[in-house]
């Protein structure tokens, strides 16, 4: 099983009497070349869930295997490692170096790769209706144009996994739709997506749609 | 380490302006601050000049009137039958050699003998056991341990001397200077920087035989006069009979009073000028700290993409570590560029200022405090809990 979650809790502020449970013993299974939406109102505890399966995060109890492996036991830098060699990430704010061009942020996780990268900045972006701009600004580019750039770095590293927080929740209905067709693509050629999402259209193109509410998921 | 370096540069170069004023600001504060640490330094090192005199049993005469060679301590000694075991001397003399002529300062023995002064290399007069060379101690790096050179006097008899030891120019020799009542006299008297050439013996009873030949009276006498003579006694008993007897033609003041008037000048400069220094670091610290730490908080969004997209918690402290360093070394940088225009360096810093290489260094590594400690902090919250929550909550 690729990514495969055991009863994991996530809890935030710690032992005060703010505490909030986010996660509440959840169990979740992806398999290979899966299209998984996760849905739920705000504050349900979508990207955290998101954040935990993308590594960028750690859960306060139960197990994550990914690849068969327990990632509980492993150091921050093979953590880093794994983010950068088998997860892209999408975010619903881009997530670029504005101040930097295209060309730049599409290569950024290259510079921080322990292996050679053999993908072409250049391919991926002719492949994305980004070429042109390569060498501009991406605080200068449109919002469907800097979601394109964000996906080009998603793939760079030519990772397996996809997460996608809210992918079209800051464009608009056509630009949505051209993202979420790239998506679509990249799933066909065998990358596996994991999307967070409030919009149901967006979350019927996916193969599974699971929905969170008040920690658990359903 | 591609990533680190790549990802340092990026983040100069987004805030390049601010950077700029930050260098800026860094070289301005590494000018100030090597003013204060410099005069502290300087104030420091004028204390070793108490320790010259450390358990000498001594009396500083100074005549009342100093254009009179008449009433020269020795007179005094001999028309009272005074008990003194020996006077101490510093003659200032012009002395030729290669057809160059030298300023220079002549010790007798009474100073050779109890009179520490700090050598930057080589040996003091009472370590030399060769009788073949007159030894002199070079001054202002005048010439080089080992140098030899041939002393001329006036009938143009040649002697050779040889550089046995060297005093550093921010240090001190020993030099009698005319000087006013019992409450204001302080050993910093008889503390000058060095403005001769060299040091030689004076009319050396124990120093090599060629010495004794050496006829100062025919060397040219550059003396402005008798300004004052160091009186060592046999005990601190016989000072009360000495000082009545000495009182009559000038002032005497014990050693011991002078070197606490002196204590207490230095200490009270070191406390001025540490206040100040201190207040000044706050302030910068908290300048440069707070121009600082809004860097690392608006750069916050950077170091959470670089974690996303692979880098460690190592590799963003070390972007940060970069960052700060490349910052204060360029301001550090800027400071030594100005400090050589000599026209800014004059403006700013008094000849009461002793800077080196180790003030310099004391500076850098104040800068770098201030950017590690605000860097630090920074780092230090990036390890705690998640990277994205972070973000979230700046979001």
């Amino acid at each position: 099983m690729p990514i495969k979650l055991t009863n994991i809790s996530k809890s935030f502020n710690g032992n005060s009497s703010n505490k909030i449970n986010v996660l509440k013993k959840i169990d979740l299974e992806i398999q290979d070349n899966d299209m998984v939406a996760i849905m739920g109102r705000s504050g349900a505890g979508k990207s955290t869930l998101l954040n935990i399966i993308g590594c960028l995060d750690s859960p306060d109890e139960g197990e994550y295997l990914l690849d068969g492996q327990d990632i509980s036991k492993l150091s921050n830098s093979n953590l880093s490692n794994l983010r950068n060699s088998k997860f892209g990430f999408i975010m619903q704010d881009f997530a670029l170096i504005e101040d930097e061009t295209v060309r730049h942020n599409i290569l950024l996780p290259t510079y921080f790769s322990r292996t050679k990268i053999n993908t072409s900045c250049e391919d991926l972006a002719k492949k994305l209706g980004i070429y042109k701009l390569l060498d501009t600004k991406a605080s200068l580019l449109s919002g469907g144009e800097k979601q394109r750039t964000a996906i080009a770095r998603a793939i760079i590293n030519d990772s397996k996994y996809i997460i996608a927080d809210e992918p079209t929740g800051a464009l608009d209905s056509v630009n949505a739709e051209m993202i979420m067709n790239i998506i679509s693509d990249l799933h066909k050629t065998g990358k596996t997506i994991i999307i967070v999402t409030h919009d149901i259209i967006i979350a019927e193109k996916c193969q599974r749609v699971l929905t969170i509410s008040d920690g658990h998921l359903d | 380490m591609k990533g680190i370096i790549i990802c340092t540069a990026d983040l100069i170069k987004k805030h390049i302006k601010q950077n700029i004023v930050l260098m800026i600001q860094i070289a301005v504060t590494i000018l100030i601050f090597l003013g204060f640490i410099g005069k502290l330094q300087y104030i420091s090192s004028k204390s070793d000049i108490a320790e010259t005199f450390n358990s000498s049993k001594a009396l500083y005469y100074t005549p009342f009137s100093f254009t009179s060679q008449d009433i020269t301590a020795e007179k005094i000694i001999k028309d009272n039958s005074l008990d003194i075991l020996e006077i101490g001397c510093v003659n200032h003399m012009v002395i030729k050699s290669n057809d160059n002529l030298y300023l220079c300062l002549g010790y007798n023995d009474a100073i050779i003998e109890r009179c520490n002064l700090k050598l930057s290399s080589g040996k003091w007069f009472d370590e030399y056991d060769k009788t073949d060379a007159i030894p002199i101690i070079s001054l202002n790096n005048s010439f080089s341990l080992n140098d030899t050179l041939m002393l001329e006097d006036n009938n143009g008899k040649k002697y050779e001397a040889v550089v046995i030891g060297s005093i550093s120019p921010d240090d001190y020799v020993i030099e009698f200077n005319h000087s006013g009542n019992k409450n204001v006299m302080s050993i910093e008297f008889f503390a000058q920087k060095p403005q001769s050439a060299f040091i030689v013996p004076y009319n050396s009873k124990k120093l090599p035989t060629v010495t004794d030949d050496f006829d100062h009276k025919h060397l040219i006498d550059d003396s402005p006069g008798f300004v004052g003579e160091l009186l060592f006694c046999k005990e601190k008993s016989d000072n009360v009979t000495i000082e009545k007897a000495f009182s009559e033609y000038g002032e005497i003041t014990d050693i011991d009073q002078m070197i606490e008037n002196y204590k207490r000048d230095i200490k009270f400069d070191f406390i001025s000028n540490g206040i100040i220094l201190f207040v000044f670091t706050l302030l910068t610290a908290a300048g440069i700290g707070g121009i600082n730490g809004m860097q690392s908080r608006l750069d916050r969004r950077n170091y959470i993409i670089y974690y996303m997209l692979g880098a460690n918690k190592k590799e963003c402290a070390a972007i940060e570590f970069l960052r700060m360093f490349s910052i204060a070394t360029t301001g550090f940088f800027i400071a030594i560029f100005l400090y050589n225009v000599s026209s800014i360096r004059n403006l700013l810093y008094s000849s009461e200022i002793m800077i080196n290489i180790s003030t310099f260094c004391l500076s850098f590594i104040y800068i770098l405090f201030i950017f590690c400690i605000v860097s630090m902090k920074y780092v230090i919250d990036l390890g705690k809990g998640s990277l994205i929550d972070h973000y979230k909550n700046q979001e």
